[in-house]
């Protein structure tokens, strides 16, 4: 007797996440401790390569989150896109738990994690929701992010780069 | 019958001129030109140059020529402060029109004039220092028929003397050349706008004091011009000041200001303020006497109670900035006053204390007698400088002290702490105030001790960061600094409007009460819910220093 087969949907990674992503400052939200900003994509299994390309005028940073859709991970001094004209800095040690789910066919990657941070009161934690979405056509991404403690949500717009170009924040 | 009416008509007119001196006010006459807003080298810098040039030597003696610029000019008090002259001090100007006019005016004061090379920068720095020592006029090529016109014979020459020569070079030579004669207690680092555009605005200044002028960079990477830089201060008296401003894209103003601060030296800046050399031939008017608008007596104790408290503060010397923009007043304010003014613009200090509102309270700054890195002073200089400037805060009647030391940090973000040994010599030289406010940009340096609090910078405003974004960032901090009472101090960058920033306060959640500073710092001593921190050795660091 034949059993019931019961299809399951398996998360599979997109690789149009893969790439260079430059932010369109004009559309997006207002950075602020910085003038530019590059998302590099980088999908691998289960795991996805976040690397944040910034420049605040002469001074560039790169840093770089990788989490995992399939578990949770723990991330060492998780960088985050701050608001660098606000007391709120990161520890010099800190460890975060970070979630990452895929959703809506693949077509967005959900990030959330819980950030310690240091302000003038001593320590707080900032609960971050993201949503990387895919545009149409694979040539778009939007960032959406919400704070726990922020009521007006940050969003960034990316166009992608094309791979021979070699420009840099 | 003729001699008794000649006789009748003497003593009438002689009784005319005594009534009318008796009701007369003292008046000096003095002239104005106006600048427009070109700078450019190419079209109407080396006319500029000529004129600032010009100023400095016709108010070698005497208090003659007084410029005003346009409104957009970064000094927007240029204008206010001529109103104030005519009004205060009776002064009664006449408009010169024309460069031609002022040379036919003023070409007295000059014996001569000095010729600049437009196609290289640096020649007009060693022109502007030939002229406060030979009294010359610095004028560019296209300028000489100008002058010959007017009778003036060249004194100097630099066309081609510096050709392909780097800045290192052509300073070395000058160095060599004219350093021995000029003063010691006091240079032009006449940097700002470079290439295209140049503003020497405060040239008249150093000419009228015979300054070396120069554009050196302190940039480590840079060490040809470093070593130079390093000479120059060196042999300056011990608490000598540093006039201009730091070369844009040489170096930074936070190597700059470092690089002077380790040798206990002051920086006054900007290189376009102008006027100096007119202001600082006034005192402040008889009878005058500075008095802040305090909302709380030294000895007061306050409550906090479970509310945000917030305070603004902009530094930035009141002369570029939101004093002049609309709607100042509404909301309570903290001026840091460049106490310095009191010999150089003291009118202009009487002036900015006669418009003050209500709202309006003065603080010290920046960091003592005038701005420098105090994690970098000399710790024997220290007590001597801050002696200085508590004298100056007497003068002017403040209570609290503005601190900044961007030596590590990276323009207004980054690291902007005091260590701990810093911390500890203010609250030692500084007995009286109420309190420190610390930081430009956001930092964390916090402490109190007895009833003087040291409050950094929670919060920065960007003139260009839009309302509604400032007004997520303070709402955010809120809800991160949960604990009440919690003390949100608020830098405002001079660019800023009041108008904006009262929409702003109106949109902040939660029980919020904007106050003046001295009642911010007294309330903060009341209640200590911020943690004390200092500059930790191994907080991130922008520059590494020298």
């Amino acid at each position: 007797m034949l059993g019931l087969l019961v299809p399951v949907t398996v998360a599979v990674a997109n690789p149009d996440f893969n790439g260079r992503w430059r932010l369109d400052v004009e559309r997006s939200s207002a950075l602020d401790g910085w003038t530019a900003m590059d998302l590099v994509l980088k999908v691998d299994g289960a795991k996805v390569s976040i690397e944040h390309d910034m420049r605040w005028r002469a001074s560039r940073v790169v840093e770089t989150n990788v989490v995992n859709t399939k578990e949770r991970v723990e991330i060492s001094n998780f960088f985050r896109v701050d608001q660098r004209h606000m007391a709120v800095y990161a520890p010099k040690k800190s460890v975060t738990l970070v979630r990452a789910r895929w959703l809506d066919r693949n077509k967005t990657l959900r990030v959330e994690a819980t950030i310690p941070v240091e302000v003038s009161q001593g320590d707080a934690k900032i609960r971050i929701y993201c949503e990387y979405r895919l545009g149409v056509g694979g040539e778009t991404l939007t960032l959406m992010e919400l704070h726990s403690t922020r009521n007006n949500p940050l969003v960034y717009r990316f166009r992608k780069l094309s791979s021979d170009d070699t420009s840099r924040p | 019958m003729i001699r008794a009416l000649r006789n009748s008509i003497i003593c009438l007119l002689a009784a005319g001129c005594f009534i009318t001196a008796s009701s007369a006010a003292p008046t000096k006459d003095a002239w104005v030109m106006r600048f427009d807003g070109d700078w450019e080298v190419a079209s109407a810098l080396p006319e500029k140059a000529m004129l600032v040039s010009l100023q400095g030597l016709a108010n070698r003696d005497e208090a003659q020529l007084y410029i005003i610029h346009p409104a957009d000019f970064q000094w927007e008090i240029t204008e206010p402060l001529y109103d104030f002259y005519k009004r205060k001090h009776g002064i009664k100007f006449k408009e010169i029109e024309t460069a031609k006019a002022a040379l036919s005016r003023f070409k007295s004061a000059a014996k001569g004039y000095v010729v600049w090379d437009t196609s290289i920068g640096a020649t007009l720095n060693v022109a502007f220092t030939i002229a406060g020592l030979e009294d010359a006029i610095v004028v560019s090529e296209a300028l000489i028929p100008l002058v010959k016109k007017q009778g003036l014979k060249q004194i100097d020459d630099l066309r081609g003397r510096y050709t392909g020569q780097t800045d290192a070079q052509i300073y070395g030579d000058a160095i060599d050349r004219y350093w021995d004669r000029c003063s010691r207690d006091r240079i032009m680092l006449m940097g700002g706008h470079r290439g295209r555009v140049m503003m020497p605005a405060m040239a008249d200044w150093g000419i009228r004091e015979r300054m070396f002028f120069h554009d050196l960079s302190a940039d480590p990477e840079e060490a040809d011009e470093l070593v130079l830089n390093r000479r120059l201060l060196e042999d300056l008296d011990p608490g000598s000041i540093v006039f201009g401003w730091h070369p844009y894209g040489k170096d930074t103003e936070e190597q700059s200001t470092m690089l002077l601060s380790t040798y206990g030296l002051k920086m006054e800046g900007l290189h376009n303020l102008p006027n100096l050399s007119y202001n600082c031939q006034f005192e402040f008017t008889e009878g005058f006497k500075f008095t802040n608008n305090h909302h709380v007596d030294l000895d007061e104790k306050l409550v906090a109670e479970q509310k945000v408290y917030m305070s603004f503060v902009q530094s930035d010397s009141i002369g570029i900035g939101v004093w002049t923009k609309p709607g100042r007043g509404k909301l309570p304010f903290a001026w840091q006053v460049t106490m310095n003014w009191t010999d150089f613009s003291p009118a202009a200090l009487e002036y900015f204390h006669e418009s003050a509102t209500p709202n309006d309270y003065f603080i010290g700054g920046l960091s003592g007698p005038g701005y420098m890195y105090p994690n970098n002073i000399p710790e024997d200089r220290f007590p001597i400088l801050m002696g200085e400037a508590k004298k100056l805060m007497g003068v002017l009647d403040e209570h609290v002290m503005e601190i900044m030391d961007n030596s590590a940090a990276d323009g207004n973000v980054g690291n902007a702490e005091l260590f701990k040994e810093t911390v500890d010599a203010y609250y030692k030289a500084f007995p009286d105030v109420l309190g420190f406010i610390n930081g430009y940009g956001p930092a964390r340096t916090r402490d109190l001790r007895d009833t003087r609090p040291m409050i950094s910078y929670d919060y920065y405003i960007d003139p260009k960061r839009p309302r509604e974004e400032v007004t997520a960032d303070l709402n955010e901090l809120i809800a991160l600094n949960r604990k009440l009472p919690y003390f949100l101090l608020v830098h405002v960058r001079e660019s800023n409007d009041v108008n904006s920033l009262v929409t702003v306060v109106e949109n902040l959640e939660g029980p919020v009460e904007v106050v003046a500073l001295d009642q911010f710092l007294k309330l903060a001593a009341s209640k200590k819910t911020y943690k004390t921190r200092f500059r930790q050795a191994d907080d991130p660091v922008h520059f590494k220093g020298y």
